[in-house]
């Protein structure tokens, strides 16, 4: 049987009251099987953020039932430097500014207990060796490293403990491009090497895309299609996911020739969200239903799952189908 | 164009050429610290205190020094006009955004009575819905897309020859991004002027523009149509970044072309190319004195000195694919 890492069961987040707080998540169920890699693609807004934070147990939801390694985040010390760990866009955030970077890299190591003094000491450099900061360079404060050093030093410090989960919030966004893919093949490589389950949340859905076993995408709280990288891809059925997956820029000429989906106004607030499907205010193909009634998340025949109730009826290039 | 900081000289943009004609769109493609920034400052008379420029510099056929403000003012001002990443540092955070809208006008010459009209017409014409209600916002009221299109209006009002966008739309969303773009690009067509867009993003580059000039530590190493360098690039650096950025089509088991190391310091001055510490095709030649820019075979322009023998090994994307 799979073993699921991260399990996020009727899972809701209300910021506020719970009868006219903010809703920033809802009904969220997903699992991430072990050594899995999920990527989260949404705009601001989306609760991606909120998922990563439930996810790291920095935050409890408000109903429904987090989990990480089979036990509840809502746990007395559970969360707390033992389960998940996260790498953030900012390396420089994760690790203190004044200690060597080698000495940040053995903290997690002390909190989790798993290791004595010379297996702290071992798997500190073993880590570091994997990420490859040399001996000289483990030994420098985080001001005296350049960007894609401070990363890889704070991936080094996020994977340390053997984590059964490693959230990686836009881990790549501020650093320059040609440093962007070592820092990536790198994270492809220590995730092969310990078998690493992956949260990976990123605005860059090529990114996501080359990563991730998975992708979920997000639109005001809600799930509106989750599936394989490769199908979802292949075959979007939401009619948001064929708009984020049209607004890519290929690497190829012709903007002004390719067919686009364009979207008119802005997303709505999530603090004042939209009756019927969230999406249903920008949606191309929407319908009377769309603005009554919320579609259900559910299956779909290629596998992936869709909360829309005209899946699969928007071309590609934009151009509506028939809806049946 | 160079800074001194106490005793050491930063060399922030060496020897860069370009030419704008009305209707053009050319990118400028760099990673910080390219230069691709303070090429576009100098053009816009914002240098920072200290710099030091040579070479001239022209715009609808007047020439001007960018470190004289009266000629900036004079030349610059009325024919150029720039939208930047940070839209809050162009916007006054304590002015109404029509007020300050209204002020681009002002400046020049026109009448205060017809002014709030024009600029409720602007907004309206970057797609900002009820403007006459948006003009009285402060901009902090507005979403970064939202202020993006009114520095795009203000952009307008000064009816520009030359558009300069830099990293326009890098702090926006997906699909925030695909709009603020298209708006570019609409008006850019329609009024005819030349944009220049400055980014990191090769694939936006190569989505937007037809003209490409690749900056690395100050230095232009390629200048290309874009369909030469997605085809057959015509240097080793712009080479590597073209195969290390992940595209959705990347097959998902092979490693990203990763380029190695990082980026010289501005302090540093290579007697060499300065790209040749990370390149796959450097050769002991490569570290003796920077080429200078040479026509190569398909119209490319490159800093390359081993271009000849290698280009055949380089690959742009857009034969990856085919």
């Amino acid at each position: 049987m799979t073993r699921h890492v991260l399990e996020f069961v009727g899972v809701s987040k209300v910021y506020g009251s719970r009868r006219s707080g903010i809703r920033v998540l809802r009904d969220l169920n997903v699992s991430v099987a072990a050594g899995e890699t999920l990527g989260i693609v949404g705009e601001s807004g989306s609760g991606k953020s909120t998922l990563a934070r439930l996810a790291l147990g920095m935050e409890q939801p408000t109903t429904g039932v987090v989990r990480v390694d089979g036990k509840s985040t809502g746990r007395a010390g559970a969360g707390v430097g033992g389960s998940a760990q996260i790498v953030f866009q900012d390396p420089a955030s994760s690790l203190n500014p004044v200690l060597e970077v080698v000495t940040s890299v053995r903290e997690p190591l002390t909190v989790s207990r798993k290791f004595d003094k010379a297996g702290r000491t071992r798997r500190a450099d073993t880590i570091l060796d994997e990420v490859r900061l040399n001996d000289e360079l483990r030994h420098r404060i985080p001001g005296e490293l350049s960007g894609g050093q401070k990363q890889r030093a704070s991936i080094a410090r996020a994977l340390a403990a053997l984590p059964p989960l490693v959230v990686c919030d836009e881990a790549v966004t501020a650093l320059d491009v040609s440093v962007r893919a070592q820092v990536l093949n790198l994270l492809r490589r220590v995730r092969e090497e310990y078998n690493s389950t992956l949260l990976f949340i990123s605005h860059d859905l090529s990114t996501v895309a080359y990563m991730s076993d998975r992708i979920l995408v997000l639109y005001l709280g809600k799930v509106m299609e989750i599936g394989t990288t490769a199908s979802l891809l292949r075959d979007p059925a939401h009619p948001y996911t064929m708009t984020l997956l049209s607004a890519v820029p290929r690497m190829q000429q012709g903007r002004l020739r390719r067919e686009r989906i364009v979207l008119g106004g802005e997303a709505p607030s999530i603090a004042n969200p939209p009756a019927g499907c969230p999406f249903s205010t920008r949606c191309p193909i929407a319908q009377d239903l769309c603005r009554q009634q919320e579609p259900p998340l559910a299956p779909l025949a290629n596998g992936n799952s869709a909360a829309c109730h005209f899946p699969h009826v928007l071309g590609a290039d934009g151009r509506q189908g028939a809806v049946a | 164009m160079k800074f001194r900081r106490g005793e050491r000289v930063v060399h922030a943009v060496r020897d860069v050429s370009l030419t704008a004609r009305a209707g053009d769109r050319i990118a400028i493609i760099g990673e910080s610290g390219s230069g691709k920034t303070m090429t576009t400052l100098a053009m816009l008379g914002l240098l920072p205190a200290g710099a030091e420029v040579s070479g001239s510099f022209s715009l609808g056929g007047e020439r001007y020094d960018p470190l004289d403000k009266a000629a900036v003012d004079r030349v610059v001002r009325r024919r150029m006009a720039a939208v930047f990443q940070d839209s809050l540092s162009g916007l006054n955070p304590i002015k109404r955004v029509g007020t300050q809208l209204e002020e681009v006008l002002l400046l020049r010459g026109h009448d205060a009575s017809t002014a709030s009209t024009k600029v409720v017409e602007a907004l309206r014409r970057v797609g900002i819905s009820d403007p006459q209600m948006r003009a009285r916002s402060y901009p902090h009221q507005l979403s970064g897309g939202m202020r993006q299109r009114v520095m795009i209006a203000m952009a307008l009002l000064a009816s520009p020859q030359l558009l300069i966008a830099d990293e326009p739309t890098t702090a926006l969303d997906a699909l925030v991004q695909a709009q603020v773009i298209d708006l570019v690009l609409e008006l850019q067509r329609e009024i005819g002027l030349a944009l220049l867009l400055i980014t990191h993003d090769i694939a936006l580059a190569a989505d937007v523009c037809e003209d490409a000039i690749v900056m690395y530590a100050g230095y232009v190493l390629e200048q290309t149509s874009m369909a030469a360098l997605l085809e057959r690039p015509a240097h080793p650096y712009s080479a590597a970044l073209l195969g290390s950025m992940p595209r959705l089509d990347s097959p998902r088991d092979v490693p990203l072309q990763a380029i190695s190391g990082e980026a010289p310091s501005a302090y540093s001055t290579p007697d060499g190319c300065p790209f040749a510490p990370r390149c796959d095709h450097a050769r002991d030649i490569c570290g003796t004195a920077m080429p200078p820019l040479r026509p190569v075979e398909g119209g490319a322009l490159t800093r390359c000195v081993r271009i000849d023998e290698i280009r055949h090994e380089l690959a742009g994307p857009e034969r990856l694919s085919a």
